[in-house]
C-alpha cells in the first residue's frame, strides 16, 4: 500500500465543471408496504425511501453520500445502478435519460455503471471459487474473448487490485480469504466491466481499520487512472472529508446539505450535519461539549411534514413544520436545505443562535461562515 | 454469535488448500457412515438393474418345495406355492427402486421448477404458483393415494410413481420457494445482477448450487418415502399384486399367514431390505451437507475431542463464592492512581483446539481492572479481543479452551475468588451478579419471541427468587428508566424496538442485578453514530451514578480514547500496549498503535496525513516469529524477527506509566529516541 498524500485530487477548478457522467434528477423512490389490508379510500401505504434527490457525478472525481442507516443513501446508489425502477425523476447517463429495468438495455447500463457492495463476505457465492465468480463477470463484459483470454483478463484484474500472484487467489473459496482481500476482489469484479462510474456502497465499513485506507486508496487510484466517476456511500463523514471531493448529506430520504467536503465538514450548515459531526468519535476534540440529542430518525411511512428533521431540530421554527425547505447556496457549490438560511427576521435570529451553539461545541474552530449575513 | 464464528473462521481457514475432487474423496473416506450409506444404496441400485438376469428362478414359477426353509437350492427359502423368495426379492428390488428413485426424480423436478420460479419471480407469478402448491398441500394425500392407486391398478410402477409425485411435490416446492426468496435478497445475488448477469444464469449459478443440500435432502427423503408408500400400497393389495415388489412379497406372505406358520424367511428379507435402504439413504443424507458446503468441509470444528478436552475441569483452588449481602459501598470516582483492583487477569492463554493443533487466540494476557475504571480493549479482527471477553466471563465454547492463567475477582468486601476454578453452580451466580455482558448484536442476543420486560424479569427471577411479582415489576420499570426506555415499552418485542433501544434493553439486562463489572463487546458497532453517541453517553452516565467498572471492547480506537480511562491494544493475541487513554492519544508507543491512530480520518482541526498500516492482520495459526507485527512494521530491525518482545515498562517524564511490547523500548530511552527520529 502506498502512503499517499491524502490531499490528492482535492484541488479542482471550480466554476468550469465538466459535464456530469451520471446524474440523478429529482429522483423519488417509494416502496410499497406489504401486508395489511388495503383500506378503502386511502392510498396504498408506501415507504418514502428517497424523495426528490438530485446528484451529479463527474469523471475522475469522488462524491461522498453520507447518512445514517435508513437515510436512503444505499437506495439512491441502487437507483443509479437501475436495480430498482424509479417512482419519479430521471437518471441520466451523459445527459441521456436511462430507463433500463431489464434485458439488453439493463446490461448495457451496468457495463458502464458498476455497483460495489458493502459486505465482502456476503457478496460472493459461497459455493463458487473466486475464479468462477470472476470468470462470469469476464464472460459478460469480454464476451468476444476465448477461455484463455478470460484467464488473462482475470489475472490482469487481480494484478490491478494488488493481489499478486493472482494464481494464489483464484482457486480459493470466499471463506478462505480475508475481508480486505474479498473487497478487493469485488472491486476487481466491477473493474471487469471497465465502467465509467463506480457506485461504492459502504466499501470499507465492514473492514478492519488498518486495511480500510488501503482499499480507499485503491479506489481513489482507479478513479483517477481511468478518469471514472465514483459515488462513495458511507456513514462515516470523517472519511468523506479525506476521501471525497464533494459531500452530500442525506437524512430520511432527502438531501439536506451538499458541497465541497471541506466546507461541509468544517462549516456544516444544516443542524443535522452539525449533529452528525458532533456525534462522530473524535479524540482531537478533547472534552468539548456535544449536542444533546435523544431523537431518532422518523418513520418513512408517515414522514414528518415540512422539513423531515424538524422534530429533532433544536432550531426548528413554525415554518419548518409546514413547508419543505428549499435549497440555499451558502458559498459556491455549498448548499443547505434549511429554513435557517432564509432571509427573514426569525431565521436570522435562529441562525445567530445556531452559530453560537456550534461555536461552543468546537474548540478552536471558527463558527460556520454566513455569507448571507453581511 | 457473530463474533465467535468470525473468530473461528479466522482460526480455521485454509488448513488444506488442495482443493478439487481428490480432497472430496479423502473427506468421504474419513466419514465411514456416509460411505456405508452410499455403498449400501449403490448395491441395491445395482441389484435393481441386474436383478432379473442373475435371479436363479422365475419368481412366479411354482415348484414342489412349498414353504421350504432357506437351503442351498433356495437361498431364502420358498413361498407357499414353492416360488423362490430370493428371485422375488431380486425382481422386487427393481420395482421398489424404480418407484423410489422415479418418484423422487419427478417430485424433485416439479418442486424445483415451481419453487425456484415462484421464489425468484415474485409478484403475481409467485402468488399463482404458491396457490397451486397450497392446493396440492391440503389434498388429503393418503386417501388420494389409495383412490388413485385403486383406479390405476394395472399401470404398474408408473401409476405409483404418478400418485406419489402428484401428492408429494408441493411440500418441496414450498421449502425451495422460501429458500429462493431468502437467497434472492443475499448480496451475492444482487452483486451478480449488478454485474449484468442474466436471470437464467443467476438461477443456475447462484441460486441452485446454494440449495443443493436442501434439494438433495428432499430427493433422498422422497426416495425413502416412495419406497415405503409403494410397499404399503402393495401390502394392502392396492397395486397389481402379480407384479413383484418388496411390498407384494409382504402382501402374499400376509395373505398366506406366513407369520402364523413360522415361515420367517418369507417376510423378513423384504422387511429388512426396506429398512436397510431407508437407513442407507438417511446416512447419505446426513453426510451430504458437509460435501456440498465448502465451509463445512474443513474437518474438526467443534469435534468431540475438543469438547472432551473442554470438559476436563480445573479444581485447582477452590475458593467459595458467596453471594454478596447488603448494599454495595458508596461509589468512589475512579482516579488514575487507584489500587482498588476488582478484576486481576494473569497470564491468560486461550487456545482453539483442532485435533492436535492448538492455536492460541489469547496469548499470555495480563491486566488489572480497578473499581470504577473503564478499560478499553482495542484490536482488529483476529486480535483475540472477543475471545478474551468470552474467556473472562467463561462463556467461551469448544474448541476454545483456557489452558493457562488465572482470573481473580475481588468483591467489594475484599474477598477474592478465582473465576476459572469456580464450579458451574457458583459461576452462574457470579455471572450477572458480579459480572455481566453486553453483546454486540442486540437483535441476536435478545430472544425475539419474548417481550423485553419479560427478558429482564427472567434474569431477576433466576437470581433473586425471593422477590415478589410487584417488586420485580418495580425493578423492571426502574431499570428501563435508568437506560432511558419509556416504561410502556416493556411490553414490546425486540423487533418492535429500534436498534438503539434494543441495545439499551441489553444494557438494562446487564444492569439488572447491579453488577460490579460489565463487559461490553462492541456494543455500539452496529449502530449509527448519533445513536452510538446516545448509548455511550448513557453508559458513562450510569457508570458515574452506579459505580461499576467497564471492559469496553471495540475496533474503534477514536471512540475508545474518548471514553476509556485506560487503553489496551491487542495484536495477534497479545496486549502490545497499555497506557492511560490521554497518554496513549498524545504519545502512542507501539508502532502498531501509531499506525492505527494514523488510520483514522479526523473531523476537527486541519487535515493530517493518513498513513495506515501496510499488509493485513496476521493469521493466528501462522504468527510470524519474533514480534508478530514485524511484517507490517515500518521501523522493524533485525532483532524483531528473532526476539519476542515482552511488555516493557515505560516511564516518560511527560506522561504516566505505560507498557509497550516493542523491542524499541527494550533498552530504554536511547532506542526510543531513535524511534522519535524515525517518526
Amino acid at each position: 500500500m502506498s502512503v499517499q498524500q491524502t490531499t490528492d485530487g482535492q484541488a479542482r477548478p471550480t466554476g468550469q465543471d465538466p459535464e456530469p457522467v451520471l446524474e440523478a434528477v429529482n429522483v423519488t423512490k417509494h416502496f410499497p408496504v406489504r401486508g395489511g389490508l388495503p383500506r378503502r379510500g386511502s392510498a396504498r401505504r408506501v415507504v418514502h425511501a428517497v424523495e426528490n434527490v438530485s446528484l451529479k457525478l463527474y469523471p475522475g472525481r469522488i462524491t461522498a453520500l453520507v447518512g445514517e442507516s435508513g437515510s436512503g443513501k444505499s437506495t439512491l446508489a441502487r437507483l443509479l445502478a437501475q436495480l430498482y425502477p424509479l417512482t419519479s425523476g430521471e437518471v441520466r447517463l451523459h445527459g441521456v435519460p436511462v430507463v433500463a429495468p431489464r434485458g439488453r438495455a439493463f446490461r448495457e447500463h451496468v457495463s458502464r455503471v458498476q455497483l460495489i457492495l458493502q459486505d465482502p463476505f456476503g457478496s460472493f457465492n459461497p459455493v463458487a471459487t473466486i475464479a468462477s465468480t470472476l470468470r462470469r463477470a469476464a464472460a459478460i463484459h469480454h464476451a468476444d474473448t476465448d477461455k484463455a483470454g478470460r484467464s488473462a483478463v482475470i489475472d490482469d484484474l487481480l494484478t490491478q487490485i494488488n493481489l499478486v500472484p493472482p494464481r494464489q487467489f483464484t482457486d480459493k473459496f470466499p471463506h478462505e480469504l480475508s475481508g480486505g482481500q474479498l473487497q478487493r476482489i469485488s472491486i476487481a469484479r466491477a473493474l471487469a466491466a471497465d465502467p465509467e462510474v463506480f457506485l461504492a456502497d459502504e466499501p470499507v465499513s465492514s473492514l478492519d481499520v488498518s486495511i480500510r485506507l488501503g482499499v480507499l486508496n485503491l479506489l481513489r487510484r482507479l478513479t483517477q487512472e481511468r478518469n471514472a466517476a465514483m459515488l462513495y456511500v458511507t456513514h462515516d463523514i470523517a472519511s468523506a472529508r479525506y476521501f471525497a471531493v464533494d459531500t452530500t448529506v442525506m437524512y430520511a430520504g432527502e438531501v439536506v446539505e451538499t458541497g465541497p467536503s471541506e466546507a461541509v465538514t468544517q462549516h456544516a450548515a444544516h443542524p443535522y450535519t452539525q449533529l452528525l459531526i458532533a456525534s462522530a468519535p473524535d479524540p482531537s476534540r478533547g472534552g468539548a461539549p456535544r449536542i444533546r440529542d435523544i431523537g431518532q430518525p422518523p418513520s418513512l411511512i408517515n414522514p414528518p411534514t415540512g422539513c423531515r428533521f424538524h422534530p429533532r431540530c433544536p432550531f426548528a421554527m413554525d415554518r419548518c413544520r409546514a413547508d419543505v425547505p428549499t435549497s440555499f447556496e451558502l458559498s459556491p457549490g455549498h448548499t443547505a436545505r434549511c429554513w435557517l438560511y432564509a432571509d427573514d427576521q426569525e431565521a436570522r435570529a435562529k441562525r445567530a443562535e445556531n452559530a453560537r451553539t456550534v461555536a461552543d461545541l468546537t474548540t478552536g474552530r471558527p463558527a460556520p461562515a454566513d455569507p448571507t449575513d453581511s | 454469535m457473530a463474533i465467535r464464528s468470525a473468530a473461528l473462521a479466522e482460526a480455521e481457514t485454509t488448513a488444506d488448500l488442495v482443493d478439487g475432487p481428490s480432497r472430496l474423496w479423502r473427506r468421504l473416506l474419513h466419514s465411514p457412515l456416509t460411505c456405508a450409506g452410499l455403498i449400501v444404496t449403490l448395491v441395491f441400485l445395482v441389484l435393481a438393474v441386474i436383478g432379473p438376469w442373475i435371479a436363479p428362478y422365475d419368481p412366479s414359477t411354482v415348484s414342489n418345495s412349498a414353504t421350504a426353509a432357506p437351503s442351498f437350492a433356495h437361498w431364502l427359502g420358498t413361498t407357499q406355492n414353492g416360488q423362490d423368495v430370493f428371485s422375488q426379492m431380486l425382481y422386487g428390488a427393481r420395482a421398489s427402486m424404480l418407484v423410489g428413485f422415479g418418484s423422487a426424480v419427478v417430485t424433485t423436478v416439479l418442486s424445483v421448477l415451481v419453487g425456484v420460479t415462484a421464489g425468484y419471480l415474485g409478484g403475481t407469478g409467485d402468488e399463482l404458483l404458491s396457490l397451486l402448491a397450497n392446493v396440492f398441500l391440503v389434498l388429503p394425500s393418503l386417501p388420494l393415494t389409495i383412490i388413485l392407486a385403486a383406479y390405476l391398478p394395472h399401470s404398474g410402477s408408473l401409476g405409483v410413481i404418478l400418485v406419489i409425485s402428484v401428492t408429494g411435490w408441493a411440500w418441496g416446492a414450498r421449502v425451495l420457494r422460501a429458500q429462493t426468496l431468502s437467497l434472492r435478497k443475499r448480496d451475492f445475488v444482487e452483486a451478480a445482477r449488478a454485474t449484468g448477469e442474466k436471470t437464467s444464469r443467476i438461477i443456475r449459478k447462484d441460486i441452485l448450487p446454494n440449495q443443493v443440500a436442501v434439494i438433495a435432502a428432499s430427493f433422498l427423503g422422497t426416495v425413502t418415502a416412495a419406497i415405503l408408500t409403494q410397499a404399503s400400497l402393495a401390502f394392502l393389495g392396492l397395486t397389481d399384486v402379480t407384479q413383484w415388489s418388496w411390498g407384494t412379497i409382504l402382501y402374499w406372505a400376509q395373505v398366506s399367514s406366513a407369520l402364523l406358520t413360522g415361515a420367517w424367511w418369507w417376510f423378513i428379507p423384504a422387511g429388512l431390505a426396506i429398512a436397510l435402504v431407508g437407513t442407507a439413504l438417511s446416512l447419505v443424507n446426513f453426510g451430504i451437507d458437509e460435501f456440498i458446503n465448502p465451509r463445512l468441509r474443513q474437518a474438526g470444528i467443534g469435534t468431540k475431542k475438543a469438547q472432551r478436552a473442554q470438559v476436563r475441569r480445573r479444581w485447582t483452588r477452590r475458593v467459595k463464592y458467596r453471594r454478596p449481602t447488603g448494599a454495595r459501598p458508596a461509589t468512589v470516582p475512579f482516579t488514575v492512581d487507584s489500587t482498588d483492583v476488582v478484576l486481576d487477569v494473569r497470564n491468560l492463554r486461550v487456545e482453539y483446539v483442532n485435533g492436535t493443533a492448538r492455536t492460541p487466540a489469547v496469548n499470555d494476557v495480563s491486566f488489572t481492572l480497578r473499581r470504577g475504571e473503564v478499560l478499553g480493549i482495542a484490536g482488529e479482527s483476529g486480535s483475540g479481543k472477543s475471545t478474551l471477553a468470552y474467556a473472562i466471563t467463561r462463556l467461551h465454547k469448544p474448541p476454545a479452551e483456557i489452558s493457562q492463567g488465572e482470573i481473580v475477582y475481588t468483591g467489594p468486601d475484599g474477598s477474592a475468588v478465582d473465576v476459572l476454578s469456580m464450579p458451574d453452580e457458583q459461576l452462574r451466580g457470579f455471572r450477572w451478579e458480579e459480572l455481566s455482558i453486553v453483546f454486540q448484536s442486540a437483535m441476536h442476543a435478545l430472544n425475539p419471541i419474548m417481550r423485553v420486560g419479560e427478558q429482564i424479569e427472567d434474569v431477576i427471577r433466576a437470581h433473586r427468587p425471593g422477590l415478589s411479582v410487584q417488586q420485580r415489576a418495580a425493578r423492571i420499570v426502574e431499570l428501563l428508566g435508568i437506560v432511558g426506555i419509556p416504561a410502556d415499552r416493556a411490553g414490546s418485542y425486540p423487533h418492535e424496538l429500534s436498534g438503539g433501544m434494543r441495545q439499551r434493553a441489553m444494557i438494562a439486562i446487564g444492569l439488572a442485578l447491579d453488577p460490579e463489572i460489565i463487559v461490553m463487546d462492541e456494543p455500539t458497532t452496529a449502530l449509527d453514530v448519533v445513536i452510538q453517541r446516545q448509548i455511550v453517553e448513557k453508559i458513562m452516565e450510569l457508570k458515574d451514578k452506579l459505580g461499576f467498572s467497564v471492559i469496553f471492547i471495540t475496533h474503534d480506537l477514536s471512540l475508545l480514547i474518548e471514553l476509556s480511562d485506560t487503553i489496551a491494544v491487542m495484536y495477534g493475541g497479545k496486549i502490545v500496549e497499555m497506557a492511560a487513554a490521554d497518554d496513549f492519544y498524545q504519545r502512542p508507543r507501539h508502532p502498531y498503535s501509531r499506525g492505527l491512530l494514523a488510520s483514522f480520518p479526523t473531523l476537527g482541526g486541519p487535515k493530517r496525513e493518513l498513513t495506515g498500516i501496510v499488509g493485513s492482520p496476521p493469521d493466528l495459526r501462522r504468527l510470524p516469529t519474533g514480534c508478530s507485527f514485524r511484517p507490517r512494521c515500518p521501523v522493524a530491525f533485525d532483532d524483531c524477527s528473532t526476539v519476542e518482545p515482552a511488555l516493557y515498562q515505560l516511564h516518560a517524564p511527560d506522561s504516566g506509566p505505560s507498557e509497550a511490547a516493542c523491542l524499541l523500548y527494550a533498552e530504554g530511552a536511547q532506542q526510543e529516541l531513535a524511534m522519535g527520529e524515525v517518526k
